[in-house]
């Protein structure tokens, strides 16, 4: 056993570099298709990630009236003090509200610099502890109702909402497209192998005269196969690996970038091997649909 | 060692490039065929590896009977036969040494008996110095010879030639012929397809010979063993 796997391995490295032009035309195809599901799953899984992390620690604002009393502002502060789950929370005056504005949007400094009244509410800005459910926020927000002056409690929910979305529709996406890839990866590589039987059936045919056995001519092409898709899938994996350096390169540079602080996370090593495992698979049934055409329809003992 | 009873083949209907071929050939020894080109010699010898299955008759060969084994045992019975094809049949993609140790290797023998094996072969053809070329840089007359060495490698039972000495000048094919002697006298039954009437003249051993696919002459063997 041992022995026909080297020699299946030995003879198809051979003839892996000896038709290398046709084998980088299959490799090419099944590192652009392993880089693509590659893609998707990495932009899928740190875009969950993002979600995750902004779900972990809730953060609302509680916009102010304009005309609340001091008394009222110092009652929400108190109980934002007291209660257990918020884990901090800022004040922001009007004035503070608008030369944060300023600071950020300075491009629109002529429109605010226009306006006559500060149309800037004051806030409060709330952060939860981590972990913090999202019904927990739900009561809070229900108990501020009873508090005179506040305009609105806002919690962005449906960006957060949307984006697991998002970030769930990429990964099956991601899956979707992977399907189709390796479809298409089995049919490549079972074309190009048909090929190189064609241009090796006098080959094949002497081999058979001389007395090789059945397994032994077979064994070379599933194993090239074989190889070619584990190849491919392995510099799919590659690409995908230089684009998340790339990727987390660009991040750490741009610091100011909303997603500054998100370090970009690779694949974990089991959707690696699955790849690899998937590149070598669609090589294996690649080869295995050109050797029942070819080898049982063309060459036989008859 | 080989027996043909009332055997028939044909490629197109009613013409039979073979018809009514019977007789047997006795272990060790040496027979030359012989006949005028199309008289049906190459169709005999692919009948025998089963390479071609005859339309009537029964073939028998080394105690099986090739016309009927299942198609699994087919490698096994080629691996106990050396054969020397008209054409050669050398693998262009393979040196002169994965040309004659190819079948070694999927037997499993390793490279350093290969390699042993591959250098006396060669030797014996003269050809120990073209270990690793490839096929179409030799001659007709080296590949010839790589065909008879690539047929010896694994000491078959049975060594079948197909006009093995067509390309070689007098004195390679006086080597050659001398080589099939020896391996002869190890024990090897040599069945030789020729046209070559000096050679059969000078070589005296049982002549089978052909004419437009029926047998019309056959010496007799003078090896008397009787096959069970
Ligand atoms: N594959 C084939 N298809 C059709 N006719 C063939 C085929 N092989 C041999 N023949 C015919 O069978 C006859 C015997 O051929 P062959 O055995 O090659 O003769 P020899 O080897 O004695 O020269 C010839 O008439 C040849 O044309
Ligand atoms: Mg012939």
């Amino acid at each position: 056993m041992l022995q026909f796997l080297y020699f299946s391995l030995s003879e198809a490295v051979t003839s892996l570099w000896r038709t290398r032009i046709l084998n980088l035309l299959s490799l090419g195809t099944i590192m652009f298709a392993m880089f693509i599901l590659g893609s998707f799953m990495f932009v899928g899984l740190n875009l969950q990630n993002l979600a995750l992390d902004w779900q972990k620690q809730i953060q609302f604002n509680i916009f102010l009236n304009d005309d609340i009393s001091e008394e009222a502002r110092a009652e929400i502060q108190a109980y934002l003090g007291k209660s257990f789950f918020v884990d901090s929370f800022t004040f922001l005056s009007k004035d503070q509200a608008r030369a944060r504005f300023d600071e950020k949007f300075a491009a629109y400094e002529k429109v605010t610099e226009n306006l006559e009244d500060n149309p800037f509410p004051a806030s409060f800005e709330v952060f939860l502890l981590r972990g913090t459910k999202q019904q927990t926020y739900t009561t809070l927000k229900d108990e501020l109702k009873s508090f005179a002056g506040i305009e609105e409690v806002y919690y962005d929910e449906e960006v957060f909402r949307r984006l697991g979305m998002f970030a769930g529709f990429i990964q099956m996406a991601g899956w979707f497209f992977g399907v189709i890839v390796i479809f298409s990866s089995i049919f490549t590589i079972s074309n190009v192998l048909k090929l190189t039987f064609f241009t090796r059936r006098e080959e094949v045919d002497i081999m058979k005269l001389v007395g090789a056995s059945r397994a032994y001519i077979r064994g070379p092409f599933i194993v090239e196969g074989v190889l070619q898709g584990f190849l491919g899938a392995g510099a799919g994996v590659f690409l995908v690996y230089s684009g998340y350096l790339m990727v987390g390169r660009f991040l750490t540079g741009n610091t100011s970038f909303i997603l500054g602080n998100l370090e970009p996370e690779f694949l974990p090593m089991q959707w690696v091997v699955l790849i690899l495992l998937a590149g070598g698979f669609s090589g294996l049934l690649g080869s295995l649909f050109s050797l029942h055409q070819f080898l049982e329809e063309h060459i036989s003992y008859h | 060692m080989i027996r043909f009873y009332h055997v028939y083949q044909s490629y197109q209907k009613d013409v039979f490039a073979l018809s009514d071929i019977s007789f047997t050939i006795n272990p060790g020894e040496f027979i030359f065929l012989t006949g005028p080109s199309g008289a049906g010699k190459t169709t005999l010898l692919k009948l025998i590896i089963r390479e071609e299955v005859p339309k009537k008759g029964q073939i028998l060969v080394n105690g099986q009977n090739v016309s009927s084994i299942p198609v699994s045992k087919i490698p096994r019975l080629r691996r106990s036969i050396g054969v020397v094809f008209q054409d050669f049949k050398l693998i262009r993609s393979k040196t002169v040494f994965e040309n004659v140790t190819f079948v070694l290797k999927t037997l499993g023998i390793d490279l350093k008996e290969r390699r042993r094996r591959a250098h006396n072969v060669l030797k014996m053809v003269g050809l120990q110095h073209k270990t690793h070329f490839y096929p179409l840089e030799l001659s007709g007359g080296e590949q010839q010879r790589v065909a008879v060495a690539r047929a010896i490698v694994n000491d078959p039972v049975l060594l079948l030639a197909d006009e093995p000495t067509g390309n070689l000048d007098p004195d390679r094919a006086a080597d050659i012929m001398a080589l099939f002697e020896k391996i002869n006298r190890k024990g090897t039954t040599v069945l030789v397809a020729t046209h070559d009437r000096d050679m059969i003249q000078r070589m005296r051993k049982r002549v089978i010979s052909l004419t437009a696919g029926r047998l019309d002459h056959d010496s007799g063997s003078q090896v008397q063993v009787e096959e069970s």
